[in-house]
């Protein structure tokens, strides 16, 4: 479409009115009410401007598409403002698509709108700038100076971070999105059961390991159905319900996802209102403990090992640094049944280690704390039944306890018999049931029953080569993140690979979206210290990052939301080394840093804006899988119109 | 102070860490780089019979022709035993010439029933038979090369393929020397390394030693970037004659030569015939005009010449043209290939640079500045200028900037020399600095800006001492000032003389893309450039060559070309110019000032090049060299700063300020050196790029996989 303005000014803005088209032909969803909900219409078009007048006219066209919608009352504008009085549209709708434009209007006014959650935004990141500043009071005052109102001021971040994530949890759909069964839409048509973990519940409930589920007769009947090409042909001979990343033997569905969440979460709910749980409200529910939980390890690092030094700002920025170098985002803004492993595991390996790391302040009687170390291992042991790579995790204990195991020699001794008992228990009283529940599922008892997924590949028979790794760990650690000047700013950038692996849409790598992470690399200065438990710990989580990070590009390829495996591993060392900066001051009275403290402290700072940027540049990417686009198109389009002056 | 054993130390030391790295170096190569062929010992080739895709026709000499894209353009194998290797070859490999074929890996299992494929281009070339060896594994039974030819009619120069080969044992010097240079740079550019204790001025003590040393990193860098322009630049043969270019316009790689000619014989305008279709069109500076009268048959026109009165002009600087090009044209009788004056140029910039560099030191650092660091720098300032760029593409483009480069060097470089006696300006200097800085105007005109530089440089003379503009001073204000006439007048009234005013260069009279008479770029994308030329992140691949060319996108049009990725992200190192507050502690003001300077014409050429012209690569040298002066200045202090040795005795958490500072200037160290190598390891991949113009793949592929085939190991 060619628009001139008879005048020959120049077109600075256009609104183009996208016409809600006929709701049976058009994009329309079923919400959880049963009732047809229109998903707004979105067009996009390059824009081309032109010079020149008259007979011959060269057009130029951009190089970045525009988008507009009638999601919003202002989704229709579009900023041109390149000293042309004409523009073309170049539509990139395919023949016989019907292209709903109702009228384009030149130049209008734009009305003046207040957006009060923008407004919060940016007032919430100037006072963030100014509160965590490198000169900032809070650096000054200690965390631990005898009064409670210090630790009552951390109640204030985490009531912040909550807020975020549920805006984020929100803007990707909220609790709409990831219900019932979506027939035919995975790869190949098989269905999307988006109730896996309630209906795991619902099984364990009814006194069954394997889901209530329907098999069809001809997937048994299948010589390998784990073969994917096989199931796809199957399906489009008729063969149905297959549902995608379900795990099947001898004739029946299982969840091979960790147990553990539907015995905590699904089943309590079902049993107390008869109804199933829903997966994105669970997902929020896991998410808002993990941040409660984040803090809680903060404080207890702080408490147990920089008692006298720690600051509130410190310990507010590890904070922020902690919960957002996880990337919990992506779980969070996907909040389906993929996520929910990882965040319960999240939580559990987070309160754990808080109840461990506390537990090493000596008790009353100069012993380590009993319960504390059963309740710690209780929750660390409960990883085998969520996502089992954080069982890595107990293996924190060794180098943790060191000093108690083997100088002080309160545990594994006469003396520390109690505790060391309450320590080792928990995991028995939780591995047993969880390795009887996969014998009586696949007759083994480490069998979790993974390669009996239901997928796009056959994982029975997985044999790809190890020289996978080293690209895929790449992606995963120093690939820079794809950046246009454009909202929404970030897109994914190529992750190719010479033989086929699973291959999610990528997001950049860990150290690039957030580059404190280098600050890992001053580990050697915990080494100086009179208790060499950090250092220890600290080596032993990157010696297992790395292993995390290579198991999980062999066995899983790349996808953000494993990003959750290996980050926290690097964020515990970050900790103990941010405290460790914290506390080099230039005297006593903790006045003011070290010049070098200065220097990694503004670093640390400007890595942190740099971190909350690429996270609101993520959370609109429109190539990641489940993009706000998707799911939540409204919410899109308002974000969208803030940058409508660019 | 260090004592004689410490030096000793320190010596022995790198003398191990060097011994360590030729060793590391040869484990590589026997043991990593040469993986495949331990994976293959024992094996037999089987000759595969192919199966050949519906959309390819065998050819008489055993190669395939496209026909078709139906998606049946693929060769297959199948194999009763676990594919690891492949061997593509071609029969009569040199009648192919050139040729080079792209295909994605498809592979099946024995247990699958369906193929899974990569989505990683693989490249053959005949002309490289080390290119067919191919590596697959993960128990493949079926391999399918999913071809990726560009058009139908191409053909595919592949006539056998052979099941898990032996791949032979290769001991790759270039490689192996690359490595070692690599392994031995960084031990030389350590925090301990002898070359930061080694004063480039040992108070009253011969230099000589100093010098030999800087001749030779001088040659050194000279001679790489001669490599750089012989063999990737195609520097000896390349950018000679005419070109078909876009819309059909014709490309004439002599622009220069001609413009010497013209000025040979008094003309201001080329002797090129104006086609009577081109004199005849109401704008010939629309695009679409001028590619709709080639169609029709009116051309040749030709492609960034600027056009004015019915006449052929060039508005590339001039300068260039009258001091090499019209010279050589009149003892020799013919035209000077442009390449040669681009390589000139360059060899020009690296000698001032250095020159430059050591006056720095000893105007602002005399008692503190090393060898390291000066090498560090020198080698930080020929990435940070964007130089390998340059000589990549050696051609009439790049003769204009590599000029102004030259000529700013060494002006700078030349007003410096001028103030070596505190109280007193030497006129001659400072003449031949005016000089070289006036001439910005004929070659690039935005390195004019530099001639602002002098404001500070000449503070304390101009304000305190009262040896410029004053009375006292008139040899030396006529020696700073009349230069700029001389230079600038004939300029002027080479543009009146042209275009009618003079300060028309005639950019806006250019025969390009665009309508460059009316300017369309909006003022919205100046953000976008911004952020794309400076701080853009890399486009990373996971295999050879690494890195990829970025794509600029505008929501309206913009001029662009492939970019690498930011300034600050192909040169992280010149981040140490956001330390420029360190500069404060400086007893003369002048860097600071001179830095600060330097930073807002940075961005200010940064932003004019954006608007007139869009993002492009070659036009980072413009501002990028500029940010080297801060990063200059602050290296050179912190240098200072690492070298008092300070015990680190402190105790937890009380420090004291002093070795905390000290700490400080370690860490930027380790940070610059670091980003330093990286960015070298950078910007030579870069070279491989396979989706930037003229990439080497495209032009030379044999000089392409003599460095692909160095990674078959990954």
């Amino acid at each position: 479409m060619e628009i001139r303005t008879d005048s020959g000014a120049s077109i600075d803005y256009l609104n183009v009115t996208v016409l809600p088209l006929n709701a049976e032909r058009w994009a329309t969803e079923t919400d959880h009410h049963g009732q047809t909900k229109s998903k707004p219409d979105v067009v996009s078009f390059d824009v081309l401007t032109a010079q020149g007048n008259g007979t011959t006219t060269t057009w130029y066209e951009s190089t970045a598409q525009s988008t507009v919608s009638n999601a919003t009352d202002r989704a229709g504008y579009v900023h041109v403002a390149a000293r042309s009085s004409a523009v073309r549209l170049r539509f990139h709708a395919g023949a016989d698509q019907p292209l709903g434009i109702d009228e384009i209007t030149v130049n209008p006014r734009i009305p003046f709108a207040f957006n009060a959650v923008r407004a919060l935004l940016v007032a919430g990141i100037l006072a963030a700038m100014v509160l965590l500043r490198p000169g900032s009071e809070l650096y000054r005052m200690r965390l631990f100076d005898g009064s409670r109102r210090r630790c009552a001021m951390l109640a204030v971040p985490v009531a912040v971070q909550i807020l975020l994530c549920v805006v984020a949890w929100q803007a990707a759909g909220g609790s709409d999105s990831f219900r019932g069964i979506q027939e035919q839409s995975a790869i190949g048509g098989h269905d999307f059961d988006w109730d896996q973990y309630a209906n795991l519940a619902d099984a364990l409930i009814h006194g069954h390991t394997n889901l209530s589920l329907e098999v069809p007769p001809e997937l048994s009947a299948l010589e390998n159905p784990y073969d994917a090409p096989s199931r796809y042909d199957a399906i489009s001979a008729g063969m149905t319900p297959v549902y995608w990343d379900h795990a099947y033997y001898q004739g029946k569905y299982y969840s091979y996802f960790g147990v553990i969440p539907a015995i905590i979460a699904y089943m309590p709910y079902q049993l107390i209102t008869g109804k199933w749980l829903v997966t994105s409200i669970a997902v929020l529910v896991f998410a808002v403990i993990v941040l409660v939980a984040a803090m809680a390890l903060m404080v207890a690092i702080a408490r147990s090992f920089f008692p006298e030094t720690a600051s509130v700002g410190a310990t507010v920025m590890m904070y922020f640094l902690f919960t957002m170098g996880t990337f919990m985002m992506c779980q969070v803004t996907g909040a389906n049944f993929y996520s929910v492993p990882g965040l319960s595991s999240m939580m559990f390996t987070l309160i754990g280690l808080s109840l461990w790391i506390s537990a090493k302040r000596p008790t009353r009687s100069g012993g380590v704390s009993s319960t504390k170390v059963f309740l710690g291992s209780l929750c660390m042991a409960c990883n085998l039944g969520c996502r089992p790579q954080f069982v890595l995790a107990c293996a924190l204990a060794l180098p943790l306890f060191w000093n108690e195991i083997v100088h002080k020699r309160l545990l594994f001794s006469k003396r520390g018999l109690l505790p060391t008992v309450m320590a080792i228990v928990p995991f028995f009283l939780v591995f047993l049931p969880l390795l009887a529940y996969n014998y009586a599922r696949f007759g083994s008892f480490l069998d979790f029953g993974s390669n009996y997924n239901l997928t796009g590949f056959d994982m029975t028979n997985i044999n790809r080569p190890l020289r996978l790794m080293l690209p895929v760990a790449m992606y995963y650690l120093i690939q820079p993140p794809s950046i246009q000047g454009m909202f929404p700013f970030f897109s994914s950038p190529g992750t190719p690979l010479d033989l086929w692996a699973p291959n999610e849409p990528a997001v950049g790598g860990v150290i690039m979206l957030m580059p404190a992470l280098l600050a890992v690399l001053l580990v050697a200065r915990l080494r100086k210290r009179e208790d060499r438990t950090m250092f220890a710990v600290a080596i032993s989580c990157l010696v297992l990052a790395a292993a995390v990070v290579f198991v999980d590009a062999e066995m899983c390829g790349y996808s953000w939301r494993y990003y959750l495996d290996f980050t926290w591993l690097l964020l515990l060392p970050l900790t103990f080394v941010v405290f460790s900066i914290d506390a080099e001051r230039k005297d006593r009275d903790a006045v003011s840093w070290t010049p070098y403290a200065k220097c990694v402290m503004t670093f640390l700072v400007v890595s942190l804006f740099v971190a909350a940027l690429a996270h609101f540049g993520l959370l609109f990417m429109t190539s990641r899988y489940y993009s706000v686009m998707e799911l939540n198109p409204v919410a899109y389009f308002q974000v969208a119109d803030w940058f409508l002056m660019m | 102070m260090e004592t004689k054993l410490m030096k000793h130390s320190r010596r022995s030391m790198t003398t191990v860490l060097m011994l360590v790295a030729v060793l590391l170096a040869g484990l590589l190569e026997v043991g990593v780089f040469n993986a495949p062929y331990w994976n293959t010992r024992g094996n037999v080739g089987q000759a595969a019979t192919i199966d050949v895709g519906a959309d390819l026709d065998p050819r008489a000499d055993g190669t395939y022709d496209v026909t078709a894209f139906s998606g049946n353009t693929y060769l297959e194998v199948t194999s009763d035993e676990d594919i690891d290797y492949l061997l593509l070859s071609t029969d009569n490999a040199a009648q192919f010439g050139n040729e080079t074929i792209s295909f994605l890996l498809s592979t099946q299992q024995e247990t699958d029933s369906g193929y899974y494929s990569g989505s990683r281009s693989i490249h053959y070339a005949p002309v490289s038979p080390t290119s067919g060896y191919v590596k697959v594994g993960g128990k493949s039974r079926i391999v399918k090369l999913l071809l990726q030819p560009k058009n139908v009619g191409d053909n595919i120069p592949i006539t056998d393929i052979t099941v898990n080969p032996q791949v032979p044992f290769r001991i790759n010097s270039v490689r192996v020397a690359l490595v070692i240079g690599l392994l031995w740079l960084a031990v030389l550019l350590r925090p301990k390394s002898e070359l930061f204790a080694w004063r480039l001025q040992d108070g009253g003590q011969s230099q000589w030693r100093q010098w030999v040393w800087m001749a030779g990193l001088t040659m050194a860098e000279m001679l790489v970037l001669t490599a750089i322009w012989m063999f990737a630049g195609n520097g000896i043969h390349g950018y000679r004659g005419v070109t078909t270019g876009v819309g059909g316009h014709t490309v004439d790689w002599d622009q220069y030569g001609h413009l010497a000619e013209s000025l040979l014989h008094g003309r201001a305008y080329l002797d090129i015939p104006v086609s009577d279709g081109l004199s005849q069109l109401s704008n010939p500076y629309s695009p679409a005009t001028r590619y709709a009268a080639i169609a029709n048959g009116d051309g040749p026109i030709y492609w960034d010449y600027a056009y004015y009165g019915g006449k052929y002009y060039s508005y590339f600087g001039v300068i260039p043209a009258v001091l090499v090009f019209v010279p050589y044209q009149l003892l020799r009788g013919r035209m000077l290939p442009t390449t040669y004056v681009v390589w000139l140029f360059a060899m020009i910039s690296v000698i001032a640079l250095n020159l430059l560099l050591v006056r720095v030191a000893r105007a602002w650092f005399k008692g503190t500045a090393s060898i390291g660091m000066t090498t560090a720098l020198s080698l930080a300032f020929v990435l940070g200028s964007n130089m390998l760029c340059q000589m990549f593409s050696p051609n009439f483009y790049a003769v204009p900037v590599m000029a102004s480069l030259a000529f700013s060097l060494t002006g700078l470089w030349a007003w410096l020399r001028a103030k070596r006696v505190p109280g007193r300006l030497s006129s001659g200097w400072v003449a031949l600095g005016s000089l070289c800085i006036a001439c910005n105007l004929g070659c690039r005109p935005q390195f004019i800006l530099v001639a602002l530089l002098s404001i500070p440089l000449f503070w304390t003379e101009l304000v305190r001492d009262r040896l410029l503009l004053s009375v006292r001073g008139w040899k030396a204000t006529l020696a700073a000032l009349l230069p700029f006439l001389l230079v600038f007048i004939p300029i002027l009234a080479y543009n009146q003389m042209r275009f009618g005013n003079p300060l028309a260069f005639g950019s806006q009279y250019n025969l390009t893309g665009f309508d460059a008479t009316s300017p369309v770029i909006s003022w919205t994308s100046l953000l976008p450039m911004v952020f794309y030329y400076l701080l853009q992140p890399l486009n990373f691949t996971g295999y050879f060559p690494f890195f990829s060319a970025e794509v600029a996108t505008y929501r309206t049009w913009v001029p662009t070309e492939p970019l690498p990725g930011g300034i600050l992200m192909i040169a992280p190192f010149m981040l140490a110019a956001a330390l420029i507050m360190q500069l404060k502690r400086l007893e003369d003001r002048t860097p600071l000032a001179l830095s600060w300077l330097a930073l807002a014409c940075a961005l200010a050429v940064l932003a004019a090049d954006g608007m007139l012209g869009g993002s492009s690569w070659r036009y980072y040298t413009d501002f990028a060299w500029l940010f080297m002066i801060p990063t200059v200045f602050v290296m050179y202090r912190i240098d200072a700063d690492t070298q008092r040795s300070v015990r680190d005795g402190a105790v937890e958490g009380v420090e004291s300020e002093e070795v905390s500072r000290a700490q400080v200037s370690r860490l930027t160290f380790r940070c610059f050196m670091a980003l330093l190598v990286l960015s070298l390891i950078v910007q030579l991949l870069m070279l491989f790029m396979e989706n930037r113009y003229y990439s080497l793949i495209d032009t030379r592929p044999q000089l392409y996989f003599i460095f692909s085939n160095m990674f078959m190991a990954f």
